[in-house]
């Protein structure tokens, strides 16, 4: 049967190659921006003559199919820039490039920046432009994690954090790249904040669903992060500071016009507000956190059709504390976690032909997580240190086809080298100049290896029917155990501006990394484990059924319903967390083989043009997990199976000077599970009143039991919480741009749940019985942010 | 990870707070609660009460049932209940290697029922020697008792403490306390088949074993006043077995917090109609004798 679907797929993508070899010219190039040569990701040149258009990819690169026209008419847009429009002659294929200027975008122009939501075979997918989300509502400090938790169908976990559960996904389920290279921590501790830096991106796509076969490894939602490439005319410099954190960022040309740098340094100083503050109230510890995330990046033109990109980011989250001369002065040490990721790629960009665009990336990534404790007692040493590494090597190729007028092929392979070591111990003691113990354990690594296979292809009939038909191939080795599938992608909309579009999609993904996490507060606790032979990889399934229409000329509307079933899921076994040393071996704590299934109806209305702009954004979801031995056997709802989620986001330039705007979200309570009852029973009698040696029973009455409500059952309140945030846009008097964001968190002050627990009414009046307690999350929350640049 | 806690802790303290709050909450199913843990040495001791809501703070003590025990073998008595929800009759003493079958009628209610025996005694237990204190690898030192066990055939399960008293010169009083120390099996490729105080013998089945108690406390004991000092190794049925096994982990989940959150472990039960143990266990005691 299976083998049966496959030939019709592939039948299908074969029709669509035919008619290649008709005549016809073509127009190509690149669209950048004019002040800093900035590759433009999703603008688009329109045809005024054919009604034809092509939109820039993640290089800014384009390619506009003529078939009749010798001489076209053309308009070059993109949001938040001057629509340039040319006439020109087309005889044969021809290059041309645009280079359009920052300012705003004249009303009567034809086509806005962004595609016609219905000539779109996309779906679940949202664009955030990063101006706009620089000037939404943050606690502290933007951030774009924090931004994609107000589209449909994403939440953001516990309060104030930049978790992503995506459709009813965890956090292991989200593909998030950075220049096209995967990370594997992408939040800082506590998630408050992600690593993504907003001055240093420069484009952002996520994919909630409908997933081009281009991407693959992971379940719930693809985020595609885009580095800026840096200013290639002059150089430039910019500084924030927050109340928490600083960064610098730095670009210029090294080779003006062909090649350019650009840096970004952030430091989070909590640290610096805690040391003094934990060293004062204890005479001698000293405790803070810490981050710092370093981005770099190099672009080099070799020639208008070949360009060589490296990127970098280093970044590194640090716990540590000190202890000097403790009571009896005989005693210093000092403990730390360290966790971060490494990530260096490196990319060619070339035309290999006026129709093949080809991309070579070579890439490392690793992410690492540390405790040491070091301690000196008297004239002993001791050192203990564990660390969990990660470590991929990623070579991958795309190559993009454009042979005729709307078809777009895209072809591509990759491989991947992991390499896992889940804990190196090290042990060592001295004892004046004797060494005592000196061991380390757990060396062994594991190496898997993971690659692929894809080929896509975007086609669009009579300007009424869009399709993006995809397979990709996906295998995993690991030890003598080797997992494959091949996975459908398909996507199909019919319609057009006047009827509005209906959309189809229906995708498969396999996943081969599992995360075992802290689920609430993103510590360093955070072990990325890959699939062995007795535990498979995962595999979701996801069908959308979507209809969009853009009303008034300004206002898109998109209604999506999804489905999506996985199965191959994992979580911790009852009673393990994975701070708990009952057992070495990992997988004896987990609990595998189990099965999701989530549901949902998005609604999402979107006004991108004018003074004023911003989102309405309702779900209504259900998502639940089964696991043979949780919860009796029974589904239970997903940690963060958030039934209804309304968010609605307003954003008002009253002039290039003021910005004003709100956000307001509203949801259903999460799903907990409460203790609801409770019995007494024996326990060992750790401090017996009458001790007898000859007692043989050492057992007492004296433990609490608790009985609990089945898993996920109970649910928190509901939850509400509007932020503002009003920006002055401004210059020094030395004529730098400088910007004061003032943010009010919480405007309402609302005490919204973190969590519950049951205590005395009154500790003083035990007669007033116990009753439930909830400890609120973070109230209203004033902060401000000042950033100059020149 | 405490500092983890402390740094977070800190954040929710400066920004949250606490409040009383009403949810719809569902009620447990309130169900008798037999707890009888059943050895040679003492008298059948039965404790019965009924589950509790979460905010209830009373003593649901149930006086009025009738609690019978009976054996295939002819064997049949009732508990006659005495006082806050004790059954006993002092003069019945469990026997070891005889199934004994409860049954619990409490007006209105199902009937309650539930069977388990006693396991047969180890032959020996005894202690062997005392180690001067070495190194832990992971940086502190001990001193080692070492105590030998030769077991019965088939599958055992035991589980092993230490007490110990002595007078502290401060406070002058006896200080009893239990113990779970650092026991571990000697001799063995997997030394560490000792989970908090319980193991089976799945690697040393009917064979001689060699377990030592590490325990960085010794050298403190050893300096006080009239030590007494005992290691106590219980055989435990099946039913006990995981009893305990599931009460450590059940009260480990109830202390995890919002910064170290645990799955919850739903307590094991072998009462058929409600909840609670009713199990066996043969228990021995060494006394440890430290050189001069």
């Amino acid at each position: 049967m299976i083998k049966h679907r496959l030939q019709i797929f592939f039948l299908l993508l074969i029709i669509t190659f035919s008619g290649f070899s008709q005549k016809k010219s073509k127009l190509s190039g690149f669209i950048r921006d004019a002040a800093n040569s900035e590759p433009l990701i999703g603008a688009i040149i329109y045809s005024q003559n054919n009604d034809h258009y092509a939109v820039s990819d993640v290089y800014g690169h384009y390619t506009l199919h003529n078939k009749n026209h010798k001489t076209l008419t053309l308009n070059i847009s993109f949001t938040g820039y001057k629509t340039q429009t040319i006439t020109i002659n087309v005889l044969s294929d021809t290059i041309l490039n645009f280079n359009l200027v920052p300012g705003i975008e004249i009303e009567e122009v034809l086509v806005k920046g962004n595609v016609p939501i219905e000539n779109s075979v996309n779906m679940s997918m949202h664009t955030l432009p990063l101006k706009e989300l620089k000037q939404l509502p943050a606690l502290g400090e933007a951030d774009i994690i924090k931004v994609m938790q107000l589209m449909p169908g994403i939440q953001g976990g516990a309060e104030g954090r930049s978790g992503l559960y995506v459709r009813g996904g965890s956090p292991d389920q989200n593909l998030i790249m950075l220049d096209g290279t995967s990370m594997y921590y992408v939040n800082h501790y506590g998630n408050f904040l992600s690593l993504f830096h907003p001055e240093i991106i420069s484009n952002l796509q996520l994919y909630k669903g409908a997933f081009p076969a281009r991407y693959g490894g992971r379940m719930s939602s693809v985020i595609d992060l885009r580095m800026r490439q840096g200013n290639n005319k002059q150089h430039k410099k910019s500084i924030g500071i927050g109340l928490l954190s600083a960064d610098l960022l730095i670009e210029g040309p090294i080779k003006k016009d062909t090649t350019s740098y650009i840096f970004s340094f952030r430091r989070f100083y909590l640290d610096a507000l805690i040391r003094p503050i934990t060293y004062l109230s204890s005479g001698g510890f000293s405790a803070g956190y810490k981050f710092f995330d370093l981005y770099g990046k190099i672009s080099h033109v070799f020639s208008p059709e070949t360009r060589f990109f490296v990127s970098i980011y280093i970044g590194e989250d640090a716990i540590s504390s000190k202890v000097n001369q403790w009571n009896d002065n005989t005693f210093n040490g000092s403990h730390k976690n360290l966790w971060g990721n490494i990530m260096a790629a490196t990319r060619l960009n070339t035309k290999l032909s006026n129709n093949v665009l080809a991309d070579f990336a070579l890439a490392y990534t690793s992410y690492k997580v540390c405790s040491a404790d070091e301690y000196r007692v008297d004239s002993i040493n001791f050192k203990n240190h564990i660390k969990s590494q990660v470590h991929d090597l990623t070579i991958k190729s795309d190559f993009k086809y454009s042979p005729l007028k709307n078809i777009e092929i895209l072809i591509g392979a990759g491989g991947i080298l992991h390499r896992f070591n889940p804990a190196i111990t090290s042990n060592y003691i001295s004892m004046a100049d004797s060494v005592i113990v000196d061991k380390l354990d757990n060396t062994n690594f594991q190496a898997d290896f993971e690659s692929y296979t894809y080929i896509e292809n975007t086609l669009s009939i009579l300007n009424f029917v869009n399709l993006n038909l995809g397979m990709r191939y996906s295998n995993y080795f690991t030890g003598n155990t080797w997992y494959n599938k091949f996975e459908p992608r398909l996507m199909g909309a019919i319609g057009n501006k006047k009827t509005g579009a209906i959309k189809i999609s229906y995708a498969q993904v396999m996943q081969s990394l599992h995360l075992l996490s802290n689920q609430n507060i993103g510590t360093p606790s955070d072990v990325w484990l890959p699939v062995t032979a007795s535990i498979p990889p995962a595999i979701s399934t996801q069908w959308i059924l979507a209809y969009a229409k853009t009303f008034f000329s300004k206002y898109e509307f998109s209604v999506e319903a999804y489905k999506k079933q996985m199965v191959g899921l994992i979580t911790y076994k009852e009673g393990v967390s994975f701070f708990s040393n009952d057992d070495i071996n990992w997988q004896n704590k987990i609990e595998k083989n189990g099965k999701g299934e989530t549901k949902g109806i998005e609604f999402y209305v979107r006004k991108n043009e004018g003074n004023t702009t911003g989102w309405i954004a309702y779900t209504w979801a259900k998502s639940q997990r089964l696991f043979e031995n949780i919860n009796g056997g029974k589904p239970f709802p997903f940690t963060y199976d958030r039934q209804h989620d309304l968010n609605i986001i307003i954003n008002h330039n009253f002039n290039s000077k003021y910005n004003l705007s709100a956000t307001w979200n509203y949801g259903s309570g999460y799903p907990i599970t409460l203790e609801t009852g409770y019995y007494k029973t024996y326990d060992v009698n750790w401090e017996p009143q009458d001790f007898d040696l000859t007692q043989t029973n050492p057992f007492i009455i004296d433990s609490k039991v608790a009985l609990y409500s089945p898993k996920n059952s109970v649910r928190f309140k509901n939850y509400h919480r509007l932020d503002i945030a009003f920006q002055i846009n401004g210059k020094t008097k030395k004529g730098r741009n400088k910007i004061w964001t003032f943010n009010i968190y919480n405007l309402f002050n609302n005490k919204n749940p973190a969590y519950y627990y049951y205590d005395w009414l009154d500790p003083k009046d035990k007669s007033k019985g116990i009753t439930l307690w909830q400890q609120s999350g973070i109230p209203i929350m004033p902060s401000v942010t000042y950033r100059i640049s020149w | 990870m405490t500092n983890l806690k402390i740094i977070g802790l800190l954040l929710v303290v400066i920004s949250g707070c606490t409040i009383p709050v009403e949810i719809e909450t569902p009620q447990p199913e309130q169900k008798p609660v037999i707890i009888c843990f059943f050895t040679p040495t003492e008298p059948f001791v039965l404790h019965l009460t009924h589950s509790a809501n979460q905010t209830d703070t009373t003593t649901n003590i149930i006086d009025n049932a009738l609690v019978t025990l009976s054996t295939n073998e002819d064997f049949y008595t009732q508990l006659p209940h005495q006082s806050n929800g004790y059954y006993t009759d002092t003069t019945i003493y469990p026997k070891s290697g005889i199934m004994y079958n409860l049954t619990v009628e409490i007006p209105g209610l199902p009937t309650l029922s539930a069977s388990d025996s006693i396991p047969a005694a180890v032959s020996t237990f005894s202690f062997i020697k005392y180690t001067e204190k070495r190194w832990f690898t992971e940086g502190s030192e001990y001193s080692g008792l070492t105590f030998e066990i030769d077991e019965n055939p088939g599958t055992n399960y035991y589980e092993i403490l230490y007490r110990v008293s002595y007078h502290h010169p401060f406070y002058d009083e006896l200080t009893p306390q239990f113990k779970i120390g650092h026991f571990r099996t000697i001799g063995l490729a997997d030394d560490d088949i000792i989970w908090q105080s319980l193991f089976t013998n799945t690697l040393f089945a009917g064979k001689k074993i060699t377990i030592e108690l590490a325990d960085n406390n010794i050298e403190y004991f050893r300096s006080m006043d009239s030590l007494n000092y005992t290691v106590q190794i219980l055989q435990e049925s099946p039913s006990l077995y995981k009893y305990r096994h599931t009460l450590i982990k059940h009260l480990d989940a109830q202390y995890a917090d919002f910064w170290e959150p645990i799955e919850p472990v739903i307590m094991y039960t072998n009462i058929d109609n409600g909840y609670g143990i009713f199990a066996g266990y043969q228990s021995q005691i060494t006394p440890i004798i430290f050189p001069e």
